[in-house]
């Protein structure tokens, strides 16, 4: 089964988003979509979907072919529950088991299968939306930012899962991991191009490389024919004959030519000034309904970059609180620099005013930035950051939720801090943004705190782990991907099954565990012996002597294996009531 | 509960299914835990109560209840289901058999007392994550590890339907 995209172009008001787009997907493919935040890459999902169509050419797909699609903001009929949600896509041909739909339910962190749809959260609703997309049949699922609102447990499961799938794939993701384990195709959208490439994501990274070096070769070749082509005809070139008629309208035709813009941007250290005492804390402790942490010991240093980790609802925002003085510690103590100057980016979106130009909104904030190269304007920096001078100048209204999260990071580093609390940056940020966010950081000057469950962000930028774990912090110069492999997160069911083991081994007494291996070990030797008499017994016919002695060690032998035998059974069946 | 038949115990395994000598059971405790043994012969013991305790003794030395057993043979499996160069192994099952997510397996309750079927949902390193239909603990999801389970999808069995009559625990195939 194939999806063939032939020739097609789409325009979003007078943006081009897709310009003669040309390619196929098969129910083989697992394709990843890469582009910048507003390229269009959810909208050629939407193409897919007939969610939208196209202004010239054509979408062909093989008749009969189911489609899944997940959105990114997912909607579900109210007034029913999440189990009838699930099995609602049941169908004679592709039938979903009771047990199936609670199963995946399970998977996804829902244990009361009755509750409403109308009573999910947002973060609930796109889990529940992801488990209906992967119970669903479908000959190509597609999900679009599937890994939002995630946490790295259930991203780590998905991952796993979408390995092992069987039929086509279509996602749009910024987790890079995710793209070099899942993925076997790449697509890639650049200046409404696309591209696609027979590659995992590594490999996409070299291939795109060499055609970029490609297009500069093109491109520097064809700016020495324009400048030969110019300096023959200002030296007054006559187009009489047909030759050089042809000449001149060869020059026209390839003065039309545009290469693709593509700026590279160095970012400037920024400038800081940070006293000596950052923050430290003392045995802090805080709870918050339930303990979150105890004993928690910590300075921080200029230089860290710090990754936070840690299950949902573990106490990571309200750590964030306490660092920004809107908490404070249950007991335990925190001493705060005068000099600090917290920029924090919170999780969710923030309002912004719609009818507002982009630049407008920055240059309210700040209008510029001090780096130790001197000062950089607001726009310099909104240009940095991918917005071009057109785009500086739109409403935000006009914006992609991508380029909204990343005008909110823009805001939050104009305002010149010296300490970056992140909370979840890279949610909804494309690929290139995540680059300019780490160089960004790499080349900050002021420690960073961030918490993401993006694992190539945090193995990229960071230089120590704070992780929360069964209601401690634990401090960890480990990557963040070698951590998640030798701890897991917390209540990681494999930890708590060996921790419940371990319990229920102190619980059992010493003596009986003892008694229960003493007697693993007696019972064969006495059946070895038993076995021997026995063998004794049959080739002693004449001695009545021997063969009397031999019986009574025989019956003395089988006695106390007997007894032995049963002292093992009840052994075991006192350790069954220990478990 | 054993039934007497002319006089004769019965030997019914964890499943409710009866036990003979020469069958490969597996063991759901003691020495041989996780472990697939041959059924040597057949023992009885009293307990401080009076009532039999009936003993399963394996070609290996060791001995254990019946009821911590689970008779191979009775379920239609013979030597050639035993996967023997691959147990013990990561990733598979007490019978040797590679685990996959969705397979339906048999495993024993934590509280040691009846056979329940689950099936996989995820996979880890040393163990397997069960998504279990209400039982009487009234669990939704357990983990056991690798060999602490049967893969019944490996050996055609994942149809297998565990009766409710913890009495008798007959099975339905």
């Amino acid at each position: 089964m194939v999806i063939t995209f032939d020739n097609v172009s789409f325009k979003y008001i007078e943006k081009k988003i897709l310009d003669r787009a040309s390619f196929s997907i098969t129910d083989n493919d697992k394709v990843g979509i890469v582009g910048l935040n507003g390229t269009g890459k959810t909208t050629i999902l939407k193409l897919i979907m007939e969610i939208e169509k196209p202004n010239e050419g054509s979408i062909i797909k093989s008749g009969g072919m189911i489609i899944n699609y997940l959105s990114q903001e997912p909607s579900f009929k109210k007034d029913i529950s999440i189990l009838d949600i699930i099995m609602s896509n049941s169908s004679e041909e592709h039938k979903i088991e009771e047990y199936e739909a609670k199963s995946i339910l399970n998977r996804f962190g829902f244990s009361d299968y009755t509750i409403s749809s109308n009573n999910l959260s947002g973060g609930e609703k796109k889990r529940l939306a992801i488990a209906e997309a992967l119970i669903t049949y479908s000959d190509i699922l597609i999900l679009d930012e599937p890994t939002n609102h995630l946490d790295s447990t259930l991203i780590m499961w998905l991952e796993k899962y979408l390995i092992k799938w069987k039929r086509g794939l279509i996602i749009v993701t910024h987790d890079r991991y995710f793209l070099q384990r899942v993925c076997n195709k790449i697509l890639e959208l650049d200046f409404g191009k696309t591209y696609l490439y027979d590659a995992n994501y590594e490999k996409f990274l070299e291939l795109k490389e060499e055609r970029l070096k490609l297009e500069e070769a093109s491109k520097r070749k064809l700016e020495n024919i324009l400048r030969r082509e110019k300096e023959w005809i200002s030296r007054g070139a006559e187009a009489r004959s047909t030759k050089q008629k042809g000449r001149i309208k060869r020059y026209e035709e390839l003065s039309k030519i545009e290469f693709n813009k593509r700026e590279e941007f160095e970012f400037s250290s920024i400038d800081t000034r940070l006293g000596k005492k950052l923050i430290e804390i003392k045995n802090g402790s805080k709870s918050f309904n339930k303990l979150l942490f105890k004993d928690f010991n910590f300075i921080l240093n200029r230089h860290d970059i710090i990754g936070i980790g840690g299950k949902n609802g573990s106490g990571k925002s309200t750590l964030f609180k306490i660092l920004m003085s809107e908490e404070e510690l249950d007991s335990g103590e925190i001493v705060r620099g005068t000099t600090l100057k917290i920029g924090y980016l919170p999780q969710e979106l923030s309002v912004m005013p719609g009818n507002i130009r982009v630049i407008d909104y920055i240059e309210e904030i700040g209008k510029e930035i001090k780096t130790v190269d001197g000062y950089i304007s607001a726009s310099a920096f909104l240009e940095n950051f991918l917005f071009d001078k057109d785009e500086q100048y739109s409403k935000i209204e006009m914006l992609s939720g991508g380029e909204k999260r990343r005008l909110q990071l823009i805001s939050v580093l104009i305002e010149n801090p010296n300490l970056l609390i992140l909370d979840e940056p890279t949610n909804d940020l494309d690929i290139y943004t995540l680059e300019l966010l780490e160089e960004y950081i790499l080349n900050f000057k002021g420690p960073v705190l961030v918490v993401s469950h993006d694992r190539y962000f945090l193995d990229k930028i960071c230089n120590k782990l704070l992780m929360f774990k069964n209601n401690r912090i634990i401090e960890s110069n480990m990557m963040y991907s070698e951590y998640l492999n030798e701890f897991g997160i917390e209540d990681d069911s494999e930890t708590k099954l060996i921790n419940k083991y371990d319990r229920k081994k102190d619980k059992l007494p010493t003596s009986i565990r003892n008694e229960i291996k003493r007697l693993e070990e007696e019972m064969p030797n006495l059946e070895n012996d038993i076995k021997d008499i026995k063998e004794k017994l049959s080739y002693e016919t004449v001695d009545y002597e021997k063969i009397m002695t031999y019986t009574e060690e025989l019956n003395n032998l089988e006695k106390l294996l007997d007894d032995k035998t049963t002292r093992y059974l009840e052994l075991l069946e006192i350790r069954d009531e220990y478990k | 509960m054993a039934k007497k038949k002319s006089e004769e115990i019965i030997y019914l395994d964890n499943l409710g299914n009866e036990i003979n000598i020469g069958d490969y059971v597996y063991c759901f405790d003691g020495k041989y835990k996780s472990t697939v043994q041959k059924v040597r012969k057949f023992g009885t013991r009293l307990t401080e109560f009076g009532v039999p305790r009936r003993i399963v003794y394996f070609e290996a030395g060791g001995v254990l209840s019946d009821y911590k057993v689970v008779s191979l043979n009775a379920l239609g499996l013979y030597e050639e289901d035993i996967d023997f160069d691959n147990l013990s192994k990561k990733g598979r099952d007490g019978l040797g058999h590679e685990i996959e997510v969705g397979d339906i397996v048999l495993y024993l309750h934590r509280q040691e007392n009846f056979s329940e079927i689950g099936r996989v949902t995820n996979i880890y390193p040393k163990t397997v994550e069960l998504f279990v239909e209400e039982n009487y603990y009234r669990d939704s999801s357990l983990t056991k590890y690798h060999n602490e389970i049967i893969d019944l999808s490996k050996v055609h069995l994942g149809n297998l339907i565990l009766r409710e009559n913890r009495e008798m625990m007959i099975i339905d195939l």
